[in-house]
């Protein structure tokens, strides 16, 4: 028996520190969330959803406003919807020292709506259930609870996703937070990804029922820690016509609900929405690259400006 | 309690240490331990099912006492029937009472009678299938004397509820495997490692072949009208190498798994792939339920006396209830079906058991004869998986309709290279340990022990590397 448990004990260690050494490997590559698990506790953020992760590139503001350290941590509207998860995803992830930080809270209609059917009250909410409410430390590499649990992939692709993909795109997710969604388009292809992004919110739109006062709550709670750490801007991502058509049909009095709490909070409402035939979209409502750097270049000046 | 999750991973250790550190003194302990240990196991899926469970096993274990002590025909079949109402009833509840009622009302609504149905949502027991055949193998071994009943109620509820092979088998006979209970296990260093060699290969199987391939055929599968012939066809061969993987890397884990604690299960798989006709593949594949099946309804029925269309209706009977035994679906029960109009052929030419020795036993390579026999008996297998995997039969016939098609012959649309890769190793392996239990198990004994560590570690490794998101057992629905 001793021998056997000693076999057994030595196999399970090699086996363990192998496994260890390539869960080390993972980077912005592994996936659209890995990395902002990864990364230290920040002082300023960009939170969000998917638009935000791929559409504000963190290094143009950083860049445009001195001695600014801004980090993406926006992630996606089936796992960060306004509510208590995020929220406290949000409070392990920002330097409680913090004390003038600058917050981009990226809004949309979906992030404060709630879904039909959706058991949503004080005490639960769905993303709970997703790696946004079960990783403990978001600041730890490498983040093993999130690779264990979350990771949908096969963990050999940790290993061999380190480039371009097949199609000769770049998906990364960057040191600073930013999901790089680089497309090797035609236009084409543009049209066709368009075209069923819209069919497929128009699905997504009849799951939801409406605005939802608790995610509401937490959008303002959100607002008012955020604010305990420095200055908070309201932005409002531009998306095309079909798209805003869908938003509107769900939300109509989306940006008045906006202004009103933009002017309670005394949080500025940065809308981009006016200006959404200026910009490309790979998909009718995520920014291109060129757009996400003009978009991060306006919004920098445009904090620049309220500062002063 | 899935075999390949972390809950088991740690769950089988504590078990372990208990069984042999803290209750190996006293049989009767470690007999109960076993049994906790199978309930908890259980019951980690739903403990309000553990009462089907304690229920069979208590009406088994009475009757079978009661056969002993009873001399007279009547009272005994008696007894016997209420066993086999008792189980088949709670089978025929859980598993195909909607079934039932379904083609109940369709019936009679194809007469223009409209009746409302009134299906319930019933929730199928994980493993009820398995351990119904289990304990009902017992009462019928007793009642043709076959078999003394057990006076120990610990014995006989662990060998019901017995954790490794409870939830998918391998479907164990109280003749091997009831008489273990009541021996002093002992730990032996060989059989400890024999038994992890094989929960590993049966890890591989699960998760590199079976969970990969799954992929693949959910996508095929789903979006069938999509794809040509050719990407069909693949579909249904990954489908082939999933539902092998799958089912036979679960009993290599439940056998090796028996083996750290000292038991012996039969052999369930015996590389069916390899098989030169489909009688030798049903004498490989399942074992355990096909001599089941063999035992208490197809020889009871006949078996292969008689006349030629008795020998028919048997072999019918016998692969559409085994089919039906799978799931209640029409699919099953068409696949079932199948399987006879490809047996009958032998049968009748009396060649079913031409092909009983191991392939290409004495070579490296099979003759053609050899090989077309396996090409064949694998490519009509692959055809009947389809009925087996399709939602419904509309699903499996409109897929085969698209099979014949010219497009068979292009180049599949979906081509993972890396799974054809692992596939195509897997097959050499299993080609040079298919003389053994498992495919592993001395396959490396002439290289040196260090030789041997580092192709189990690399086999862990690929397990690690390649593991997909951890995916159910098929074979728990059934």
């Amino acid at each position: 028996m001793k021998r056997f448990l000693t076999h057994i004990v030595l196999f399970l260690i090699l086996f363990g520190i192998s496994s260890y050494l390539i869960l080390s490997q993972a980077d912005g590559h592994t996936d659209a969330f890995y990395t902002k698990f990864t990364t230290k506790k920040q002082n300023a953020l960009i939170i969000g959803s998917s638009r935000a992760a791929q559409g504000i590139q963190p290094k143009v503001i950083n860049n445009l406003i001195s001695n600014l350290s801004i980090y993406n941590y926006a992630f996606s509207r089936v796992h960060t919807p306004y509510g208590k998860p995020y929220l406290s995803s949000i409070q392990k992830k920002l330097d409680s020292n913090t004390s003038n930080g600058i917050f981009l809270v990226e809004v949309n209609p979906w992030s404060i709506c709630k879904q039909k059917g959706e058991v949503l009250d004080l005490t639960y909410f769905k993303e709970q259930d997703s790696f946004l409410g079960e990783v403990e430390n978001p600041n730890s590499n490498p983040n093993l609870t999130y690779l264990l649990n979350y990771y949908n992939g096969r963990y050999v692709e940790i290993l061999t996703k380190k480039g371009k993909n097949h199609h000769g795109e770049t998906l990364f997710v960057h040191n600073d937070g930013w999901f790089e969604v680089k497309l090797e388009d035609s236009p084409e292809r543009t049209i066709s990804r368009i075209k069923s992004t819209v069919k497929s919110y128009k699905n997504i739109r009849n799951e939801y029922e409406g605005k939802s006062n608790i995610r509401m709550d937490f959008l303002m709670k959100t607002i008012q820690f955020l604010q305990e750490h420095g200055s908070v801007y309201l932005v409002r991502l531009p998306i095309n016509e079909e798209m805003l058509t869908i938003e509107n049909g769900l939300l109509p009095r989306f940006d008045s609900e906006i202004m009103d709490i933009s002017r309670m909070l005394n949080a500025p409402y940065i809308n981009l929405m006016p200006s959404r035939n200026n910009y490309k979209y790979t998909d009718g409502h995520h920014l291109n690259y060129e757009s996400g750097q003009e978009v991060s270049k306006i919004i920098a000046e445009l904090i620049k400006k309220e500062k002063l | 309690m899935l075999f390949n999750s972390l809950d088991f991973a740690i769950f089988l250790p504590i078990v372990f240490v208990l069984y042999w550190f803290v209750t190996q003194r006293n049989l009767k302990i470690q007999n109960i331990l076993i049994l906790v240990s199978s309930y908890v196991f259980y019951g980690w899926w739903d403990y309000r099912f553990l009462a089907l469970i304690v229920f069979s096993t208590l009406v088994d274990y009475s009757i079978g006492l009661q056969l002993a002590k009873s001399e007279k025909k009547s009272k005994r079949k008696l007894l016997l029937w209420t066993s086999i109402l008792v189980n088949i009833g709670f089978l025929g509840f859980f598993k195909y009472y909607n079934f039932f009622v379904d083609n109940f009302v369709n019936a009679f609504s194809f007469f223009g009678n409209e009746i409302q149905p009134n299906t319930l949502n019933i929730i199928l027991p994980v493993g009820i299938s398995f351990y119904t055949f289990q304990t009902l193998s017992y009462t019928i071994d007793i009642y043709k004397r076959k078999l003394k009943p057990t006076n120990d109620f610990v014995a006989f509820g662990a060998f019901v509820s017995f954790f490794p092979q409870l939830v998918a088998g391998p479907i164990e006979r109280a003749t091997n495997l009831l008489p273990q209970f009541y021996k002093k296990r002992s730990f032996k260093y060989d059989n400890a490692v024999d038994g992890l060699r094989q929960i590993l290969w049966g890890l591989f199987k699960k998760i590199v072949i079976a969970d990969n391939c799954a992929y693949f055929v959910n996508t095929i599968f789903d979006n069938y009208a999509d794809y040509g012939a050719s990407t069909l066809f693949l579909g249904a061969v990954f489908f082939a190498f999933q539902i092998y993987g799958d089912f036979s890397g679960y009993s290599d884990i439940a056998i090796g798994t028996s083996r750290l604690f000292g038991f012996n299960l039969k052999q369930n798989f015996a590389f069916p792939y390899f098989s030169r006709d489909i009688a030798e593949f049903w004498r490989r594949w399942h074992i355990s339920l096909s001599t089941w099946f063999r035992d208490y309804v197809y020889i009871p029925l006949g078996g292969s006396r008689g006349s030629i269309w008795n020998k028919i209706r048997n072999v019918f009977i016998i692969f559409l209830v085994s089919g039906f035994w799978h799931g209640a679906n029409w699919t099953f029960i068409v696949w079932g079906g199948l399987n006879a109009l490809y047996f009958l052929p032998l049968l009748i030419v009396k060649r079913n058991r031409v092909n009983t020795n191991v392939v290409a036993e004495f070579k490296i390579f099979p003759n053609l004869k050899e090989s077309f026999g396996m090409l064949f008996t694998f490519i009509i297998t692959v055809i009947a998986w389809i009925f087996f995997r399709a939602d419904s039969l509309n699903h499996a016939t409109q897929y085969i309709s698209r099979l014949v098609d010219v497009s068979l012959f292009n180049i599949p649309e979906i081509r993972p290279t890396f799974l054809f890769v692992l596939i195509f190793i897997f097959i050499l392996i299993e080609w040079a340990g298919r003389r053994q239990l498992y495919a592993i198990q001395t396959l490396w004994f002439r290289f040196p022990r260090i030789i041997r560590l580092f192709i189990y570690y690399l086999i862990a490794m690929t397990i690690f590397l390649y593991g997909g998101k951890e995916q159910e057992f098929i074979y728990f629905q059934f």
